[in-house]
């Protein structure tokens, strides 16, 4: 067991370094590439942009991995499914159709306008994302049978998705924010967003440690975690709040991000073996990572211009996946 | 004291709308090893989880060994355990930490493994002969060799009450010795052990043979009785018949 | 006389021969016995440009985007540019379909016996040649006129606006991302022709997608947005310093202006002249 310990210590610590290291980074990575922060120090208006702007979005960048690193090993262990993802239970199309919503009857009348300019589209995208949540759990009434969770989710994902599409075409000016947020951005996060994530992570990272047993449980089958004294029902309910709170939040900030939640407990995975009430901490880190190396990517490669980041977390996750699964080939054999 | 560890009274359950059990009344007897036999699609199975407590079933299951004032879920998970038949397992994780799980009746919620935690997961591993791949994950197992540690995850619950559905699936024979052993020095113990069995032959070295056929039960009996062996070689159609050798009842087919 | 009769030869031939030919835009020649009576517009573009020549009356059919002028709502939508429906163009039996370089119906409508003619209409050079090319295709005496207008009204537009505008620094969001309208797109064209300067340069393209830094180093004086963006821009990190939305020198353009503004076409002056309202009205220090 201490061998399993040491390398979980060894992959944690190693994971919270490469995040200082590429924070450090990020901080310097501006609109015409990389300028040490150092010599930035003298100049005010300068400053204010590392301050404003490069520091949250940075940070925020980390977070919003963690957030879906976390709901990536909390959807696998829900459904256990190794090809599961946080947006299986259709959050990612209920926060587009809050989106699209916003967008499309922003200037529909005052009032409306007033609400909705306060919401922003960030409350419209994370209530559209709960929302969806809610949708797919009524109809799998209940969380009894995981099949039928999985079922409803994607049905309400399929349906949202071809009312967004609708949407899109009734006003095209949808089609535009749609777009953007379809690709995802950290573009605008600032200290207040970065805040409410700070905060949802620590609610959500300890609410699933504590429920990380139910998970571990369900890895054996329902009946086995059943006759183990584990309470299903409740507990899978519990953890399907914790899941939509974090997905909704990590959506809401930064537009539908792909494949972070997927890859992040398989990166995990392929590093060490552990239950998950480490699993979980872990997988938080490596999506962390994962998406601040993106982010620094995608600012740095063409700046000023900005690639779409979801496209270097597919990039940099699957080219790393698929390296793992070729020298696990050739080291195992097949096994 | 009941000298009964689990009863059951009208016991009928329904899949998908289909009786599949049908007013069964059973009594299972402390400190015994009983095996359940019966031809494929009897409900056995089926039998097994309902007195488990895994379906939703008609009629009343009790559990006389548990004490009045514990009733709740794990009360019971620390005093019944539950073996099922081809689940699959968390190909993941490593051999340790599946015994280990085993202890989660006993565990607090946000607690660390005990001493006694890991004691048991030692003891466990070392009835199955299976502590030197602890540190292997499971998927990197063999079929038997999976079937032993998810026996061991069953045994470290060191539970008053043995349920198993199949657990010889996928054993060689020295091994299906080798539980054979275990189970008789569990009961010894004073354990109690239900298990579904189709290996005929190894189902007539337990204490008692329940009979099920077509969701009901056709005879309960003690292993050795000529009355039991009559009832096992009816619901087989009399196509098997069992005979002593070397000291031992064996099941052999009628050609 | 031998000149003469040579001369009415092939004058003579080249009426015979063919009443409308043009090469559009992806290199190819379609070739038409008669002027086209009946067409299809899959572009908005296109749709005003022949209603601007003043053809309204021999469009049979238009994408759902093109809505102006008025009249065209009232006949058959068949789709978008991106996504035309084939069967219904197919059906209307046009003469001749016009459509966007990058749409990618071209080759099935031509599979199917039409004549696609495919223009490209991002630039003012590709909507100088779009006029000519239609006037062409429609046989219409005085095409090079209505670009003449069309020239004549932008000049007057940016004629209204004082000289200082040329120090004014002007940033152009396009969409949430943020994405720019650079030197280099079709907006970036209009707003040089007002005079005024664009913070994003013509290395960066058309439409980049830009780092926010870039856009708050760059401090604009003024910023033009469309409807949807311009109400938060206070509250994007770090935009509350820039000069222009400090001072609340923000154009927001309705759908109907973002529609005319980014269309290059016959409306293009009346485009020059919402550009030149908001640029004298919030551009200049009050």
């Amino acid at each position: 067991m201490t061998a399993q310990h040491r390398r979980v210590a060894f992959w944690g610590l190693a994971l919270v370094v490469a995040a200082l290291l590429a924070c450090v980074l990020g901080a310097g990575v501006g609109s015409t590439g990389f300028e040490s922060v150092w010599h930035v120090r003298d100049d005010p208006s300068a400053w204010r942009i590392v301050w404003d702007i490069r520091l949250p979005r940075t940070f925020g960048a980390w977070l919003a991995g963690a957030l879906l690193g976390l709901s990536g090993a909390l959807a696998q262990g829900l459904f256990r499914n190794p090809l599961a993802d946080p947006y299986l239970l259709g959050s990612a199309s209920g926060a587009s159709m809050g989106v699209a919503f916003v967008v499309a009857f922003c200037g529909a009348s005052p009032v409306a306008a007033q609400w909705l300019g306060r919401l922003g589209l960030t409350g419209a995208a994370f209530i559209g994302a709960a929302c969806a949540v809610m949708a797919t759990m009524v109809l799998a009434r209940g969380v009894q049978h995981t099949l039928r969770l999985l079922l409803a989710g994607v049905i309400v994902g399929v349906v949202l998705s071809a009312f967004n599409s609708l949407m899109m075409l009734r006003y095209p000016a949808v089609m535009q924010v749609m777009q953007t947020f379809i690709l995802g951005s950290t573009a605008f996060i600032g200290w207040t967003a970065l805040g409410l994530m700070a905060v949802v992570w620590s609610v959500c990272a300890l609410a699933a440690w504590g429920l990380s047993r139910v998970l571990d449980g369900l890895a054996l089958g329902e009946n086995t975690a059943m006759s183990l004294g584990l309470r299903l029902a409740p507990l899978r309910a519990m953890l399907i709040v914790v899941l939509a709170l974090a997905i909704g939040t990590a959506v809401a900030q930064t537009g539908l991000i792909a494949f972070v939640g997927l890859a992040s407990p398989h990166l995990v995975r392929s590093l060490v073996k552990t239950t998950h009430n480490r699993l979980i901490f872990l997988s938080s880190l490596m999506g962390g990572a994962l998406l601040l190396a993106a982010d620094l990517l995608a600012r740095w490669v063409i700046a000023p211009q900005e690639l779409p980041v979801g496209v270097l977390t597919a990039l940099i996750g699957g080219i790393y996946l698929l390296w793992r699964m070729h020298a696990g080939n050739v080291r195992a054999g097949g096994a | 004291m009941n000298p009964h560890a689990i009863e059951a009274r009208a016991l009928g359950v329904q899949l998908g709308g289909k009786p599949v059990l049908h007013n069964i009344d059973l009594a299972f007897g402390r400190g015994r090893w009983t095996s359940i036999i019966g031809p494929n699609g009897a409900g056995k199975s089926t039998l097994l989880k309902a007195l488990a407590g895994l379906l939703p079933h008609q009629g009343e299951v009790s559990l006389p060994g548990l004490p009045a004032g514990e009733q709740g879920a794990r009360a019971k998970a620390r005093h019944l355990s539950w073996l099922g038949q081809n689940e699959h397992g968390a190909d993941d994780l490593t051999v340790y930490d599946i015994v280990m799980l085993g202890r989660l009746p006993h565990q607090p919620w946000l607690g660390a493994p005990s001493e006694a935690d890991r004691a048991a997961v030692r003891q466990a591993l070392d009835m199955t002969q299976a502590w030197d791949w602890r540190e292997r994950s499971l998927g990197q197992l063999s079929g038997g060799e999976r079937q032993r540690v998810l026996l061991a995850r069953a045994l470290a619950v060191q539970a008053d009450v043995l349920l198993m559905d199949e657990p010889l699936a996928n054993l060689d024979p020295p091994h299906q010795v080798d539980w054979l052993r275990l189970v008789r020095g569990l009961v010894a113990q004073g354990g109690t052990v239900v298990s579904i069995l189709h290996e005929i032959s190894m189902a007539l070295h337990a204490d008692d043979i329940v009979v099920v056929a077509q969701g009901r039960v056709r005879h309960q009996g003690r292993c050795d009785a000529r009355e039991t062996h009559a009832a096992v070689e009816q619901v087989f159609d009399g196509r098997i018949h069992i005979r002593q050798v070397d000291g031992q009842w064996t099941c052999l087919p009628r050609i | 006389m031998s000149r003469i009769v040579l001369f009415l030869v092939l004058l003579l031939g080249t009426l015979a021969a063919h009443a409308a030919q043009v090469t559009d835009d992806r290199g190819i020649t379609v070739v038409l016995d008669h002027p086209p009576q009946r067409i299809v517009s899959l572009l908005p573009s296109l749709s005003e440009t022949v209603c601007g020549l003043d053809q309204c009356r021999r469009l049979v059919g238009v994408d759902r985007y093109s809505t102006y002028p008025g009249s065209l709502r009232l006949l058959p939508q068949l789709g978008g540019g991106m996504d035309p429906n084939i069967e219904a163009i197919v059906a209307l039996k046009p003469d001749v379909v016009l459509i966007s370089i990058a749409s990618r119906g071209s080759a099935q409508l031509e599979a199917l016996g039409l004549k696609v003619v495919a223009l490209k209409v991002e630039t003012f050079e590709d909507a100088q040649r779009m006029t000519d090319t239609l006037g062409r295709l429609m046989d219409v005496a005085d095409a090079p006129r209505l670009w003449q207008d069309i020239q004549a009204g932008i000049d007057s537009a940016a004629r209204t606006l004082p000289p200082e505008v040329k120090h004014l620094r002007v940033f152009f969001e396009v969409g949430r991302g943020p994405y720019a309208a650079g030197e280099s797109s079709f907006i970036g064209e209009m707003l040089s022709r007002l005079g005024v300067r664009n913070i994003v340069p013509a290395s960066l393209g058309p439409f980049p997608r830009l780092n926010p830094e870039f856009i708050v180093k760059a401090n604009p004086d003024l910023i033009i947005v469309s409807d949807e963006g311009g109400a938060d821009m206070a509250q994007r990190p770090g935009w509350a310093g820039i000069r222009a939305v400090r001072e609340r020198r923000i154009c927001s353009l309705s759908p109907e202006q973002n529609d005319i503004v980014s269309r290059p076409g016959p409306r293009m002056a009346e485009a020059a002249r919402i550009l030149a309202g908001c640029i004298a009205g919030k551009g200049l220090s009050q």
